[in-house]
């Protein structure tokens, strides 16, 4: 032991000293293309939009630095507020729906069913469509004049009259909802479904045995069983949730008034109106929020 | 239809709307085919770009073009003509054959064009040449766009001056004189079911208020009211602004730095536009943020009135890859001029024009080009497809601008020989241009209609949006 002690000593000694020994070097040298990548993908653009976010950039006028001018401006910003508290509504219900909709149906798709292979496909279908047609199509279907829920509604009497559920300030935040969760529940449905699929069987047998009803067996096997899973994707999605633009932009482009204004939006707002390093601050105002939550759902991870 | 759109700025009273009246006659249909033109129109054949010595800057850049291997870019603004889209691109394509070149003509959607340009900008990413409004041409500036002046001065010797809807873009005033030239002018006519309109006991003839216009347009509820776009779309935008002026109001002073949205006659536009939106004369769908809904909605039979630039005409003539023909809408379609307010009555007119970023490597070839585009024959085959007026005077021979010939033709050319500056009364600056974009007459209004703000606390935050933009 003494002697292993020893080594493992000299090796950490060597470890520090070849920091960039010819060894480390070739090393480094192997990382280098994908470093650089990061570097011209990732860090460049950050940095560059860190940059920007600290100057006055507009179309027509060199960009001069403000230092935190923009920031201080977007937290005065009725609108951004308004965007912030929207996002916030947003991914919350969003996040939600999907779970609790793909957590049942890939228990459902876990049951033996008839045709079972069939039905995973199809709900696969909302996730393969590009989420321009896939919005569009919610689009049409919210429509007051055309649209099949309008249509359904005042056929069957449940309306007197159609509903503008893109134009209403009451109906459109729920109805863009909706359709962003009918877009993104089978990513997490297929998800669950593949990690349901990874518990052992025994453990549900056992449990059987023991007496263990559907409900125990689900609180106490399944759950734990998919939970890492569950914070994955819950990160993933999250995350993507917070940036999402085509849910908002192709259904409502922020409206009425800024009732669906999200951040991007807002942020992609202020691009078309030429504030370049106001936009900026406002993309990177979403950054931190992301952070926070991947750390958070990474420190769950951990303690799993 | 020229004495309707012959300005009338001053009482709506004093507005003769004799032509506008007047039932369009209806267009030959034989005189469009439906299909594309062919790929090399007879009037390119006289509109070949003239042969260069190989000496000149145009050869030199040829040259250097070729050898680096690239391509001439442009990007066309697109409009709601699949025909002079492809007339504009084959004209690029046949430009760039003979000076032997390869090139690029991109199809920019309009609604995109800001977002684009500012990316490309960060980016380097510039176009060559390109479309764009005349409010980009503020926005970008002298530091962004290269100075053509001697280009526009050709043009104006060529083409026999400006028309009226087009000088505003050379004026000494505004501050994007000698960026651009102008190619098209473009504005709103009202569309209405004469039909629908009799069926319904309402006045068949054209409004000369919106007063009058909303009334008939109450009277037609059931068979759709007025199909004019509440959301954030530039359409409900050039409504709002003509109803805007129409009852007094304007954004800023004569020095075109004091913004004056707080006055009474923002009330009074802000209580008109409530009054019949209280009265259900808009249509359910009208908050929207599809820049073609109402078009859809009157070809589909869905609303009595809307306002557009033509695109809906020539579709009802022509067809479209959404749309059949529909000749018997078109016959019972009547065509006038925006209606007025209280105070006034306005044509906006607006300027598309050609720029040349100043980072194109090419410029005498972007020069050669929009010259070669620029050309009578060039020019009369967009037009006849296009649903723009003539920005020059020479322009204005081909036959169907005669409304009896083409009613929509002939309603843009009275609008680009007689209309207003779009920003009229106000002075044309970046700031004008800014408020459009960031807040505009669209959000105001929705602000007072949708989000239940009191007239007094909409106006309030219009006029601090708008005074933060002009102080910049």
């Amino acid at each position: 032991m003494v002697v292993k002690v020893g080594r493992q000593k000299d090796l950490g000694s060597k470890k520090r000293a070849g920091l960039f020994g010819p060894t480390n070097l070739f090393g480094y040298f192997m990382i280098l293309p994908a470093m650089s990548v990061l570097f011209f993908f990732f860090a460049y653009p950050l940095t560059f939009e860190i940059w920007t976010s600290l100057t006055d950039a507009n179309l027509g006028n060199d960009a001069k630095f403000v230092g935190v001018d923009n920031y201080v401006k977007l937290f005065a910003d009725p609108e951004f507020l308004t965007a912030a508290k929207n996002s916030v509504v947003y991914v919350s219900f969003v996040q939600a729906g999907k779970f609790i909709l793909g957590l049942g149906i890939a228990i459902l798709l876990h049951q033996k069913l008839v045709a079972r292979g069939f039905w995973r496909a199809v709900v696969l279908v909302p996730y393969a469509m590009p989420g321009f047609v896939a919005f569009m199509v919610w689009k049409l279907i919210y429509n007051p004049d055309v649209g099949a829920m309008n249509i359904f509604l005042t056929k069957t009497g449940i309306t007197d009259a159609p509903i503008a559920f893109l134009g209403d300030r009451t109906w459109a935040m729920a109805s863009v909802i909706f359709a962003t969760i009918w877009r993104g529940f089978p990513f997490w449905a297929i998800m669950f479904l593949a990690a349901l699929q990874a518990v052992p069987k025994e453990l549900y047998e056992a449990a059987a045995v023991d007496g263990a009803n559907a409900w125990h067996r689900f609180r106490n096997i399944s759950l734990p069983g998919i939970r890492p899973v569950i914070l994955i994707v819950f990160m993933l999605s999250t995350i993507n949730t917070i940036n999402s633009f085509e849910a908002i932009w192709l259904t409502t482009a922020g409206g009425p008034s800024d009732a669906t204004v999200i951040l991007p939006v807002f942020a992609y707002k202020g691009l078309t109106t030429f504030q370049i390093g106001e936009s900026a601050a406002a993309a990177l105002s979403m950054v931190p929020i992301a952070i926070v939550i991947a750390i958070f759902l990474l420190n769950k991870l951990k303690k799993d | 239809m020229a004495a309707v759109l012959a300005l009338a700025i001053g009482g709506a009273g004093s507005i003769s709307a004799d032509a506008a009246t007047k039932k369009p006659a209806a267009k030959p249909a034989a005189k469009k085919p439906a299909a594309k033109p062919a790929a090399k129109p007879a009037a390119s054949q006289s509109a070949d770009p003239a042969p260069v010595a190989a000496t000149t800057p145009v050869q030199k850049e040829v040259a250097a073009l070729n050898a680096s291997g690239k391509k001439f870019t442009y990007w066309i603004g697109l409009i709601f003509s699949d025909i002079a889209n492809s007339a504009a691109q084959d004209q690029i394509k046949s430009w760039g054959k003979a000076r032997g070149i390869q090139v690029d003509p991109v199809l920019v959607n309009q609604n995109n064009t800001n977002a684009q340009v500012t990316a490309a900008l960060a980016a380097g990413t510039m176009p060559d040449a390109l479309d764009m409004g005349e409010a980009l041409v503020l926005q970008l500036g002298a530091k962004n766009l290269l100075n053509i002046q001697p280009l526009i001065d050709e043009m104006v010797k060529v083409h026999g001056g400006f028309t009226a809807g087009a000088a505003p873009t050379d004026d000494k005033s505004f501050a994007g004189k000698g960026l651009s030239v102008p190619y098209g002018i473009s504005g709103n006519l009202i569309n209405r079911r004469l039909d629908l309109l009799k069926d319904a006991g309402a006045k068949t003839t054209a409004p000369k208020t919106w007063e009058e216009l909303m009334e008939a347009g109450t009277k037609t509820m059931k068979v759709g009211g007025a199909g004019f776009a509440l959301g954030n779309v530039g359409d409900a935008e050039s409504v709002f602004r003509a109803q805007f002026v129409g009852y007094g109001g304007r954004l800023a002073d004569d020095a075109g730095k004091k913004c004056t949205l707080d006055t009474p006659a923002t009330r009074d536009f802000l209580g008109f536009v409530k009054k019949w939106y209280d009265k259900g004369a808009y249509a359910t769908s009208a908050v929207t943020n599809d820049g073609g809904w109402d078009n859809n909605l009157y070809l589909g039979g869905k609303t009595v009135f809307i306002a557009n630039p033509g695109s809906v005409y020539t579709t009802l003539l022509n067809g479209s890859a959404a749309w059949p023909k529909n000749p018997t809408l078109a016959k019972n379609t009547g065509f006038s001029a925006l209606p007025g307010g209280p105070k006034a009555r306005v044509a906006p007119a607006n300027a598309a024009v050609r720029a040349i970023p100043i980072t194109s490597k090419y410029p005498e070839l972007a020069k050669d080009l929009i010259r070669y585009m620029m050309d009578t024959r060039n020019m009369q085959e967009y037009y006849e497809w296009a649903i723009y007026g003539p920005a020059f005077k020479g322009y204005g021979k081909f036959n169907f601008w005669d409304e009896n010939v083409d009613p929509v033709h002939g309603g843009l050319y009275d609008l680009a020989t007689n209309g207003t500056s779009a920003s009229f009364p106000d002075t044309n600056n970046a700031a004008y241009a800014a408020f459009g974009g960031v807040f505009g007459m669209s959000k105001m209004v929705q602000r007072h209609l949708l989000d239940g703000d009191s007239a007094d606390k909409t106006i309030k935050e219009a006029q601090a949006v708008c005074q933060a933009l002009y102080d910049k």
